[in-house]
């Protein structure tokens, strides 16, 4: 049962199967957790923007098909998505700083601040680049900014800007493929 | 490059109107250099993702998420129900996905932000025995701490209400926190009483004696796991057992 694929676990799940639903959730729970993390830099938030991306892949307001590449894929940038909207809406809101220490965790407290601290020394493979590519892929993919806000906040014309971004991702692609092996 | 190319980002980010992003799907279909541009884009997800430290799950969220999304209760209406001797809402022969689907529209969800929100506040105030405060009062931005957080959620209603509750422990006490809107007026003499359940047995344990909006902290009663929190509209305090239904309800 371990080998079933996320595709046919989703169309399970689409049947109304919930065990189906907590695999798939299981599955993913850490992946997307960091993956929101990474956008939100909040707990309370990151649970907010997984709890969206789940609600609507069982009520069906989302939709995966093969045509759409990955499963994976497909539900991290549904994630990403909802993180970006989570960001668009907060900004708008006034924020109430009630930081980190909300929740408590799965694991006991010294684990937690050694675990902390490692994550600030495992850099993410962004954190690799060049400066200015790093500002690139974060003014991208993790603040989600139009090309013109890029172009605005960078100064450079519209044009060079997709131009950059596209060199950005390759070079980001290269690292990420050199780490694999 | 044509004009349309420009528009890639924007598409990747969601931020086109839905003309602009409805011409730019048009525009892909012709458009190979822009297809692969995107396809890249896409293609970087997983392993970007892949590449993150991971960081601590906070306590219960696998729960709180299927529990929303599932618009699951049953643990918690069961002793809820059987403690105040209410018949269970007629058995309706639904398939498990049609009475899912049918809790989820029912159910009146509340962000956990707001839980948050307004937590601190009131912990920061603990030592009597109620804090009351309204909404727009603002959280102030210091540090609080709780030792541990027991159980949480979000309040099921048979009316408008909405809300959540927490049970956590400071300095070896136990507290409830709970957080209302959407309170039916009450009449003349009426309260809200909170109960906590043990098992079967509800006990009262606090009071609100207002509608709208209200959010408090009680120390809890006697010891033991509570298994969940209901609320009934009573004409007196700290009755023995609820005399009225239940309006809302939360497992833990
Ligand atoms: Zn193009």
């Amino acid at each position: 049962m371990h080998t079933q694929s996320d595709e046919s676990l989703y169309h399970q799940m689409r049947s109304g199967d919930e065990q189906a639903l907590e695999v798939l959730y299981d599955k993913y729970e850490r992946l997307l957790f960091s993956f929101a993390h990474r956008f939100t830099n909040n707990d309370r938030l990151s649970e907010e923007v997984i709890q969206e991306v789940w609600m609507k892949i069982w009520n069906g307001r989302v939709d995966f098909n093969t045509d759409k590449g990955k499963f994976s894929s497909w539900i991290l940038t549904i994630t990403r998505n909802a993180a970006l909207d989570c960001l668009r809406r907060e900004k708008r809101q006034p924020t109430i700083e009630v930081e980190e220490r909300d929740g408590g965790y799965d694991e006991p407290v010294e684990r937690t601040v050694m675990q902390r601290e490692t994550a600030t020394e495992v850099r993410d493979a962004v954190n690799e680049l060049k400066p200015d590519q790093q500002e690139l892929i974060e003014l991208v993919y993790f603040k989600g900014l139009t090309q013109q806000q890029i172009s605005d906040q960078l100064n450079l014309p519209l044009g060079t800007v997709k131009t950059r971004i596209r060199s950005a991702i390759q070079a980001l692609r290269k690292l990420l493929d050199g780490r694999e092996r | 490059m044509e004009e349309r190319c420009h528009d890639l980002i924007d598409y990747f980010n969601g931020t086109l109107s839905a003309a602009d992003r409805d011409a730019f799907e048009a525009h892909l279909a012709t458009c190979d250099d822009c297809k692969q541009a995107l396809q890249e884009m896409q293609d970087l997800m997983l392993p970007i993702a892949e590449s993150l430290p991971e960081r601590p799950i906070p306590t219960g969220m696998k729960s709180r998420i299927l529990g929303e999304v599932l618009g699951s209760t049953k643990q918690g209406q069961k002793p809820v129900q059987a403690a105040v001797e209410k018949p269970a809402v007629e058995e309706t022969h639904l398939s498990d996905l049609d009475a899912a689907r049918s809790k989820k529209e029912k159910k009146r969800s509340v962000p956990l932000g707001w839980l948050m929100s307004i937590a601190a506040a009131l912990i920061l105030s603990l030592g009597a025995n109620a804090y009351f405060l309204s909404q727009d009062e603002s959280s102030p931005a210091e540090e609080f701490a709780m030792d541990e957080v027991k159980g949480m959620g979000n309040f099921e209603s048979t009316t408008s209400i909405k809300g959540s509750s927490m049970i956590f422990t400071k300095d070896d006490q136990e507290f409830m926190l709970v957080q209302l809107k959407d309170l039916p007026p009450l009449k003349k003499g009426e309260l809200y009483q909170l109960w906590t359940i043990q098992g079967d047995t509800p006990r009262a344990n606090g009071v609100i004696e207002q509608d709208g909006e209200a959010a408090a902290v009680f120390p809890i009663k006697g010891d033991g796991t509570i298994d969940a929190v209901a609320i009934t509209v009573e004409p007196e305090p700290d009755l023995e057992k609820p005399t009225g239904e239940v309006v809302a309800s939360v497992a833990l």
